[in-house]
């Protein structure tokens, strides 16, 4: 949550927030993928010995196999990213 | 997990530079431990992910192509290559690792299947979730 777009660009994850807040979304991040890239709560921050957590508000951490019972029982699944 | 889909996972990544590649075995990983019926594509530079003898030492990486010989034991058995991509890239079957699977009568197969981009769109349209890395 610590980025900081310029003020004339729009901030996406304060958008994806927002956006999940107002449409009660579950909007989760996969733990190993979310440690490479230095994304922590505060559960793994405390685990990891690191000084803060910085997940966005309403993003959680969670694992690979949500991502699997999600395409499981969901009509359709649609995926993004080059 | 009570029903199963048939998952297609799409490779186009080479292997080392970004972390893609790794992620997307992640995902397999978990979904055939979940069961579910996975198909693997690899086309355009993820072609690169198969071949053998890979080194990555150099750059601080472990050799995570050793993994795809477990794929068999997750009943992940149906792995195709692009023709078109391997031609491209100088490469040749013989070139990629030889992945086997054991079937149910006990005979060990060839998981490995270089097919075209027209057969490749079949196997494409025949699955239920496509993951694209």
């Amino acid at each position: 949550m610590f980025n900081v777009p310029p003020s004339d660009d729009r901030n996406i994850q304060q958008l994806w927030s927002t956006l999940a807040e107002q449409n009660s979304l579950d909007m989760v991040v996969c733990a190993a993928a979310a440690q490479r890239r230095g994304i922590l709560d505060q559960k793994e921050a405390d685990r990891h010995g690191k000084p803060a957590a910085n997940i966005a508000p309403h993003f959680t951490i969670s694992g690979l196999g949500q991502l699997i019972e999600a395409a499981v029982v969901s009509d359709r699944l649609v995926v993004f990213g080059g | 997990m009570s029903s199963s889909k048939s998952f297609i996972c799409i490779n186009r990544k080479a292997p080392y530079g970004t972390i893609y590649a790794l992620e997307a075995l992640e995902v397999v990983l978990i979904a055939g431990a979940f069961e579910q019926q996975v198909t693997l594509i690899f086309m355009d530079d993820g072609v690169y992910q198969l071949t053998r003898n890979q080194n990555p030492a150099g750059i601080g990486m472990k050799n995570f192509s050793k993994t795809f010989g477990a794929l068999g034991d997750y009943d992940i058995d149906q792995i195709f290559v692009d023709e078109e991509s391997l031609h491209l890239r100088g490469l040749k079957a013989s070139d990629l690792q030889l992945l086997t699977h054991e079937t149910t009568a006990g005979e060990e197969r060839v998981s490995i299947k270089v097919v075209s981009r027209n057969e490749l769109g079949d196997i494409i349209e025949s699955a239920d979730i496509l993951l694209n890395f």
